[in-house]
């Protein structure tokens, strides 16, 4: 791998994660009592553009390298469904991220306090969504990471017949 | 009100781009003439669905907002807060619909 699809996939686990943090931060602000207006605002910013450039980092790595060069290796070893469920399923639930946080983020950015207040248990329900949603896919993106390492062939003979069987 | 409208329009649009994402990705998986058509197209089949689903969250916000149907209509926050409900709701099934989509495909 390059140095350019190591900092891609680098910068998506860091960006990722950095979402998973937010969205955390972003729940205990709902269940807070009195939680300051730019406090809720800049979280739901960060978190919206943390799940951006996830979204780009990751589609770039995703498209240009995991393709061609990860998914054969995983399929061809030891636990084909780390990429068969989890990377399909995560590649997909991703989706759904940056649009609940985008939306997440128009409303806390053009409510006032509060109307926030008068809805806050439905933002903090669309809160614990985003954070299950975000450690799910973490945990899968950790779980596709530890098949890949499983699935490094040991020699040279080994890479060529896994290409051959793609 | 206007403003209620306005983000009531992009709750309704998350709504439905949450349903077209999952109806795209488990359509795609089934009907190859359809992913084919995503790679020709955008030269992945989920760069299509990204941009995709993107452009069905940004025009579902304009036509949500001059939609004239009882549905799109927002009296008060209530109805806004109800709306917030259905979008979590809908995206957590969304979510259980995909994975349980794959792990089916997986084991068929």
């Amino acid at each position: 791998m390059n140095n350019l699809f190591q900092s891609l996939l680098i910068s998506h686990i860091i960006f990722g994660l950095a979402g998973t943090v937010l969205a955390i931060a972003l729940l205990i602000a709902f269940i807070k009592s009195d939680t300051a207006l730019r406090y809720l605002r800049g979280i739901s910013l960060s978190l919206f553009l943390s799940f951006l450039f996830a979204w780009i980092t990751g589609g770039y790595y995703y498209v240009l390298y995991y393709g061609q060069n990860v998914r054969p290796l995983v399929k061809a070893g030891q636990t084909p469904w780390a990429h068969s469920i989890f990377m399909e399923t995560k590649e997909h639930i991703f989706l759904i991220l940056p649009i609940l946080s985008a939306v997440m983020m128009i409303i806390i950015w053009f409510l006032g306090r509060e109307e926030i207040e008068k809805i806050k248990k439905d933002l903090r329900s669309a809160a614990i969504l985003l954070t299950v949603l975000s450690v799910a896919i973490a945990l899968m993106g950790a779980t596709i990471s530890g098949a890949v390492s499983k699935s490094k062939p040991q020699n040279p003979g080994q890479i060529i017949k896994l290409f051959q069987t793609k | 009100m206007k403003k209620l409208r306005f983000i009531n329009s992009f709750v309704l649009s998350g709504i439905a781009t949450v349903i077209f994402i999952a109806a795209l990705t488990i359509a795609a998986e089934l009907f190859a003439p359809l992913k084919d058509w995503l790679k020709n197209t955008f030269s992945h089949h989920w760069v299509g669905k990204s941009i995709l689903s993107i452009m069905v969250l940004l025009i579902g916000s304009i036509a949500f907002q001059y939609c004239p149907s009882k549905f799109c209509r927002i009296d008060n926050l209530s109805t806004f807060g109800r709306n917030l409900r259905i979008l979590s709701w809908i995206s957590a099934i969304a979510a259980i619909a995909i994975f349980g989509f794959f792990v089916f495909e997986y084991f068929k």
